[in-house]
């Protein structure tokens, strides 16, 4: 596995972020004696690298561990193994100080916009909220930076004294978007953040968000449900199967060179908006439920659903593997091998 | 007489809400032939709901149909006292709904549940009545229907949820099946079993659909014919190949090039401006005027109706009651 991240290592020079057997195991049950009974992996043993300016989409089926990977690397959950560098600092043993100064430059968007502000503040001060927390900004310059970054989210500036629930959906998301970038960070994991959206308002949030993205050099992870956006979004896609990075690419050799079997049947199930191919588009059908979290088989994840399981495939997880191109699979008869 | 099943005409439903009038639908017409599967598609509040639970007779105060007609079998289903219309809904007219989990009991086993539909409208013992649940559980694609007969609600996933309310929709026979946003809340794999299921289903035993929905890429998938909805209206309707092809008002068009595509390459996604309007903020003259690239003086003063076309298509907008005359 090691040698398998230093393949990509060499192609990234300086990562953003890098994930090393990253883990999080949530008790759902214990025992008389208040131990652990039975636990799901939300995320097992996942390693990443981010490469600065990128974005790295993130897919799977509900449940499959996306956002549990990115409160962790947020450090909004602590995580039960592995570790987590950003810019070269270890996350998780950093001091109070060093940890206050990350938290200006990784944020998070949410996938509800309305729940995630708080109903009783105007605009102006969620978005100076972060901007007076960390002290950077007051007085004059603090109007300055909120009509600024209500601008650059493409909100008028009248409407800094309204309450969010006067805002659509959309306009909601733009006040979380700007509320992230107003500390200038350097990473912001958005999670969900078009689901809740309707198309028309989706594709502006998409856009705005690959605007702000070049202006202000941000590097992203998106996570997202909804794969056709993920691949307009997204530079690099992983694919997330029951806690475990499955598969992960460019974009175009994760749509054109699909190793994963797993990635085939979600792909071949996203709805082609053009009658024309209906007939044409190949079924792939994944035909099974997800498998119980809580009793995950020995060998391939995936095994349970898999067309192409074998004997091999149940005693023995395959590993994450790169080909010559960097393209990442864990599989043991991999697609377009 | 037609061989339409149902028509839908001029339906007006409002609500009266403490804060005024809500105008949700706004004279919608359309009908469904014996068979056919057809797709109502608009983005969130554009009316799609109160439309199918108005065809249900499901529009509870301060909701009511305040004009229009909805002729099921030549029959007014407006007209129909509570008793009535009991005898049709579940059982010719069955619905299905976005989150099943609601529709659900939850004290009682889905077997149990889908049983008691069986035996409401259909004059048959419990055992015969269970005999026909396991049956539909098969059919719908459960594994172990036999002892999934005997499982809770809340012990099933999401996907298996929507398989036994179809299979409950299904347990008389229904002409018409009305599935609003069915697997909106499911993941695309699950997405494609039940809407395979419902399309086999639908070929096999010839029952017409209406598939209300706001993606685009559902619609191209499943239906025969198109109906797009927007601020209450329909805007535009047609067959569904035409409809992709050549959209022609521009609020399809509209939702058409702002949804991203896996098959296209990199392209610029345009969206629409603006935000989805609510029916109590609605212009005078056309509802899409402020959102419209190509709204024009008389948009803002005079609202459009909706205009069939030779070519089998009804647009509701100013460019295409114009030119229709010179094109035909
Ligand atoms: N606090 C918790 N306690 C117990 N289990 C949890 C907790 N949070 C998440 N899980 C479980 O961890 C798994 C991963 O959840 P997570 O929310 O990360 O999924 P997701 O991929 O973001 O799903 P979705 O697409 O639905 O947002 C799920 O099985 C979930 O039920
Ligand atoms: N019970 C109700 N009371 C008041 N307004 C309602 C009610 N039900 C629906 N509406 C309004 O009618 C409009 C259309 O709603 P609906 O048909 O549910 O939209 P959708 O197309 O998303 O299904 C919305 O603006 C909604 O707020
Ligand atoms: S390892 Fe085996 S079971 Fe797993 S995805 Fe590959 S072929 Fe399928
Ligand atoms: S009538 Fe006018 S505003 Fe309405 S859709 Fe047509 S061009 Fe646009
Ligand atoms: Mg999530
Ligand atoms: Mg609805």
């Amino acid at each position: 596995m090691t040698q398998q991240v230093q393949v990509k290592q060499s192609t990234i020079k300086a990562p953003l972020l890098e994930v090393k057997e990253l883990s999080k195991h949530f008790v759902v049950s214990t025992n008389l004696f208040g131990k652990p009974k039975e636990s799901v992996k939300a995320v097992n043993e996942v390693n990443l690298l981010l490469e600065k300016g990128e974005t790295l989409g993130i897919v799977g089926e509900s449940g499959c561990g996306k956002s549990t990977m990115g409160n962790t690397i947020l450090r909004l959950i602590e995580p039960t193994e592995g570790s987590i560098f950003f810019e070269g600092q270890d996350v998780l043993n950093m001091t109070r100080a060093q940890l206050q100064e990350m938290r200006k430059e990784v944020q998070m968007i949410f996938q509800d916009p309305f729940s995630s502000l708080n109903p009783r503040m105007r605009v102006f001060d969620i978005i100076a909220e972060p901007l007076r927390t960390h002290k950077v900004a007051n007085g004059k310059e603090l109007h300055r930076r909120v009509y600024e970054l209500l601008d650059l989210v493409g909100l008028d500036q009248s409407q800094a004294d309204r309450f969010p629930h006067q805002f659509s959906g959309g306009q909601r998301q733009r006040i979380g978007i700007a509320r992230a970038i107003a500390l200038n960070p350097k990473l912001i994991v958005c999670d969900e953040p078009v689901s809740a959206l309707d198309v028309s308002i989706q594709a502006q949030i998409l856009n705005l968000l690959l605007e702000l993205k070049e202006k202000l050099q941000l590097t992203l992870i998106f996570i997202g449900h909804g794969i056709p956006a993920v691949k307009y979004i997204s530079d690099r896609i992983a694919v997330m199967y029951l806690g475990e990075i499955v598969e992960m690419a460019d974009k175009e050799s994760l749509f054109s060179k699909t190793r994963h079997p797993y990635t085939q049947g979600l792909i071949s199930a996203v709805p082609i908006p053009d009658p024309s191919l209906r007939e044409v588009s190949e079924d792939v059908i994944l035909e099974k439920d997800l498998p119980d979290q809580r009793n995950l088989p020995k060998g391939c994840s995936f095994y349970s659903r898999c067309p192409f399981a074998t004997e091999k495939c149940k005693g023995e997880k395959p590993k994450l593997k790169a080909n010559e191109e960097g393209h990442l699979v864990a599989c043991h008869y991999p697609l377009h091998a | 007489m037609t061989d339409n099943l149902l028509e839908v005409e001029n339906l007006h439903t409002h609500f009266f809400t403490e804060n005024g009038v809500i105008p949700s639908v706004n004279g919608v017409t359309f009908s469904i032939k014996k068979g056919e599967i057809i797709g109502i598609v608009g983005e969130s509040g554009c009316g799609k709901s109160v439309t199918s639970l108005s065809i249900l007779q499901l529009i509870n105060k301060p909701g009511k149909i305040v004009e229009g007609e909805i002729r099921f079998h030549d029959k007014d289903l407006t007209t129909l006292s509570e008793k009535e219309i009991r005898k049709i809904r579940g059982n010719k007219i069955s619905m299905i709904f976005q989150e099943p989990l609601t529709s659900l009991n939850p004290v009682f086993t889905i077997g149990h549940q889908i049983s008691e539909a069986i035996r409401l409208h259909q004059k048959v013992d419990k055992k015969e009545a269970k005999q026909r649940s396991i049956t539909l559980l098969s059919k719908v694609g459960m594994a172990n229907p036999e002892r999934q007969y005997h499982a809770f609600p809340h012990l099933l996933s999401g996907g298996m949820r929507q398989r036994v309310m179809i299979a409950m929709a299904l347990s008389c026979n229904p002409e018409l099946l009305i599935a609003d946003e069915p697997t909106t809340a499911l993941d695309v794999t699950i997405q494609k079993q039940i809407l395979k299921l419902m399309k086999n289903l639908s070929s096999e035993l010839n029952t017409s659909i209406i598939l209300i929905t706001h993606d685009l890429g559902v619609i191209a998938e499943m239906v025969d014919r198109v109906v797009v909805m927007y601020g209450g209206e329909i805007v535009e309707e047609n067959d569904v190949y035409s409809l992709f092809e050549n959209p022609k008002h521009p609020y399809t068009k509209g939702l058409l090039n702002s949804t991203p595509k896996i098959h296209q390459l990199k392209e610029k996604l345009q969206s629409i401006e603006g935000n989805v309007p609510t029916p109590d903020q609605l212009p005078s003259g056309c509802n899409f005027q402020n959102r419209c690239p190509f709204a024009m003086e008389k948009c803002r003063e005079i609202s459009p109706d909706l205009v069939a076309s030779s070519d089998g298509s009804s647009v509701r907008c100013w460019l295409h009651q114009e030119k229709e005359v010179v094109n035909v």
